[in-house]
């Protein structure tokens, strides 16, 4: 079994990688399918980031608790059938509680189990790391992919239908820009969202570089 | 590298635990999830059937006229409401065709004594935000029910104005719905769904009238009420939960795949078309 490497006591970055640094969707590029398809309002991609998060949190912990007794050439099978155990847990949960809910977010409760951020993050943390570290980290990076769904779907929401939480914002004559509720304005908006974080790491990677040059000289 | 047998073992264990919680929550949620789609179901028929306070399900084939339990609510096809003093409010159907993205399954409400639609409602659509949708929220369009013409010819055997989607502001006949720009699939859909459900059903229905118009007995109220059943219905006690659902699970494919085959396989082209403009 890989021995863990040198990890790093929990800090606050453990958490913030998450959010901001390795973001799921913004940075990563994981998990694009449903923060494309269920993205269309606020309540949506809030219901959709906090089932992926439960589902991460409880997949992660198990695996990162038995990393050293799967064996390595079972271990993307084990991963999987636990996934699938945590969302199916989830779907059933959801469906008990609110049919409406239920009813909106469709198959994509289900289409959970193939979000590669979730395998992703087992086989790349989890399975390497200490619970108390994976934990954390795995808080932050739900958070992340919650946020991340839910600054797509606002804009989603309040473009496309008028309206944020199902409030209408503007007046009744508000003319509403349908294509932000369809596909296309998924990919629209999630590209505008990229563009604003590429360049904001781009500037911060620049500051960074510059201030090294000061130091150096 | 560890032995087969330690590989299968790993992936045995890990397989009957998430086995084992999958039928621990399914047991929990059971209930729950049935209550929420009898709550739903209710909540819609009264919505078709104004003034409607007391509700019995009813399956209606070739067969006759038999009452259905609760328990057993995959099988009604028809609902009747009657009002405080017992008198039948009218009847609520369902009905499903294909819509633009999927099935489209509505409710709507007939009212015997008028021989007309008294209400609707939309149970189940994937039409597409913002055009296709408009069939659940559209009030022009949701005025079109109120008191569409559904008379019988005078054969009785099937509707004597055929229900009809026509263009918008086109409506001129008391049985013609006037169908939402940009979104005539989904329009034409919930005629056609409403014109074969009516065709079928009405004939049915006008057999069975007067039992239907007879305050419905005390045992139908019990049953309707929940509570147990005055005969004890030995098939459906000795079904275990999971079979239940591996029923419910093969009659709704069965009901998608009768919609398919019923409906037209797919949206022509150029209609198509015509939502996405």
């Amino acid at each position: 079994m890989p021995a863990p490497k040198h990890d790093a006591p929990v800090s606050l970055d453990t958490l913030k990688a998450g959010v901001w640094k390795e973001n799921p969707v913004f940075i990563m590029l994981l998990g694009l399918c449903p923060a494309l398809a269920v993205s269309n309002t606020a309540v949506n991609s809030l219901a959709m980031g906090l089932a992926s998060t439960f589902v991460l949190l409880g997949a992660s912990f198990l695996i990162s608790l038995f990393r050293n007794v799967i064996p390595k050439q079972v271990r993307i099978a084990s991963y999987i059938i636990i996934i699938a155990t945590f969302v199916t847990v989830v779907d059933y949960t959801i469906h008990a509680l609110s049919l409406e809910l239920y009813n909106a977010l469709g198959a994509f409760i289900q289409l959970i189990v193939v979000n590669c951020m979730i395998l992703g993050r087992c086989e790349a943390y989890a399975s390497k790391h200490r619970v108390s570290t994976t934990m954390v980290n795995a808080v932050g990076m739900g958070a992340g992919f919650t946020l991340a769904l839910f600054l797509v779907g606002s804009i989603r929401e309040i473009l496309g239908f008028g309206t944020f939480f199902g409030i209408p914002l503007f007046g009744p004559d508000f003319q509403v820009w349908a294509v932000f509720i369809l596909p296309p304005g998924g990919f629209i908006v999630l590209s505008l969202w990229l563009v604003l974080f590429a360049a904001i790491q781009r500037k911060r990677d620049r500051m960074a570089a510059g201030k090294e040059g000061a130091y150096g000289s | 590298m560890p032995s087969s047998g330690r590989l299968i073992l790993t992936l045995a264990i890990i397989a009957m635990l998430s086995g084992f919680t999958v039928v621990l929550v399914y047991q929990v949620t059971l209930d729950p999830i049935a209550r929420n789609h009898r709550e739903a179901l209710e909540k819609a028929i009264f919505e078709v059937l104004p003034g409607a306070t007391a509700r019995v399900n009813y399956r209606l084939d070739d067969g006759g006229l038999r009452p259905v339990s609760d328990r057993d609510l995959d099988e009604a096809n028809m609902f009747a409401g009657y009002d405080k003093e017992g008198r039948l409010v009218g009847v609520a159907f369902e009905a499903a065709a294909r819509g633009y993205a999927d099935i489209i399954r509505v409710l709507y409400g007939y009212s015997p004594e008028r021989e007309c639609v008294i209400g609707y409602t939309v149970l189940q659509s994937a039409e597409t935000p913002g055009l296709g949708d408009k069939i659940e929220t559209d009030p022009n369009f949701l005025a079109n029910f109120d008191g569409l013409d559904m008379r019988l010819n005078v054969e009785q055997t099937g509707l004597k104005h055929d229900i009809e989607a026509v263009k918008p502001g086109a409506k001129a006949e008391p049985w013609q719905i006037e169908g939402i720009a940009g979104a005539t699939v989904s329009s034409v859909a919930v005629a056609r769904a409403l014109r074969e459900n009516a065709n079928r059903m009405l004939p049915l229905l006008i057999r069975h009238l007067d039992e239907l118009k007879k305050n419905p007995s005390p045992t139908s109220f019990r049953r309707m009420e929940g509570e147990a059943p005055a005969e004890p219905d030995a098939y459906t006690d000795c079904l275990t939960p999971c079979s239940r659902l591996g029923r419910t699970l093969a009659l709704h494919s069965l009901e998608t795949v009768v919609g398919i085959v019923e409906g037209e396989a797919s949206a022509e082209p150029d209609e198509a078309k015509g939502e996405i403009v």
